[in-house]
């Protein structure tokens, strides 16, 4: 704050007051990341918002493919394509061995 | 299948267990060696492990099972090599991978289950709640292999 003063005092006696800097160019980076509790799918281990191990070799070609992410009651999230191929051998969550429910699935 | 790719990746990086395919190109079969935990008659012995992957696998267990007759063991068939062990079969899921698997049946050395014994002789010795009989005829058979 101090420093600020001073320059205020500095520029009061010169008539064209000078930039002590001026920006040329700034470039801003930005980081981020999925805002879930579950990063990789259990099952397959790929993340969860890209297409599952099956559909990760057919993703480069569909551009809109339906490999989406489910969630269950008990907020574990799995690939809809690994979780549904999991409960024909048992309906339980494969995290905490409850009943497996669909709460919601999409992206 | 391809998970299996990736779990071959992330065991190539890790040094502090035995847990290899067969062949590279092959991930079918795998073979596991275990060391015998310390204060347990295993100690000293060295145990392999024969894996074989099913179709369905991660939605199936993999199939593990001891060289036959090299494990005296209450949830070993002495004979076959067959292990029990509950995620082997009912319980369990496909969060489990190998190495996972393979360090289960490491602990199961160091803790017999009585309750689903494959091992009909050594069952009914720790049912007695004979330990040291028990392990005396573990050490028995271990020596008797060498």
């Amino acid at each position: 704050m101090s420093n600020v003063d001073e320059m205020e005092v500095d520029q009061e006696g010169s008539v064209e007051t000078k930039k002590r800097f001026q920006i040329k160019k700034w470039t801003a980076v930005a980081f981020w990341s999925w805002d879930i509790a579950v990063d990789n799918c259990a099952i397959c281990r790929n993340h969860i918002m890209e297409p599952c191990i099956e559909c990760q070799p057919k993703a480069m070609s569909d551009t809109d493919n339906e490999c989406v992410a489910a969630w269950g009651v008990c907020n574990h999230a799995f690939h809809l394509h690994c979780i549904n191929k999991w409960i024909k051998t048992r309906d339980a969550c494969p995290l905490d061995n409850q009943k497996w429910q669909l709460a919601r699935c999409g992206r | 299948m391809s998970r299996l790719i990736k779990e071959y990746k992330t065991i190539n990086a890790q040094d502090d267990i035995l847990l290899f395919p067969e062949t590279a190109d092959n991930l079918n079969n795998w073979t596991a060696m275990i060391t015998g935990p310390p204060n347990t008659p295993y100690e000293g012995h060295d145990f392999k492990l024969y894996i074989s992957i099913p179709d369905a696998y991660p939605n199936s267990p993999p199939m593990v099972k001891f060289h036959r007759e090299a494990m005296p063991h209450v949830n070993v068939n002495y004979e076959t090599g067959e292990i029990c062990l509950d995620i082997l079969k009912g319980e369990w899921s496909p969060v489990y991978n190998l190495l996972y698997t393979v360090q289960s049946i490491e602990r199961l050395l160091s803790e017999p289950n009585a309750d689903s014994p494959l091992n009909l002789e050594l069952g009914i010795l720790m049912r007695e709640g004979d330990k040291t009989a028990y392990d005396s005829l573990v050490r028995y058979y271990l020596q008797r292999q060498k």
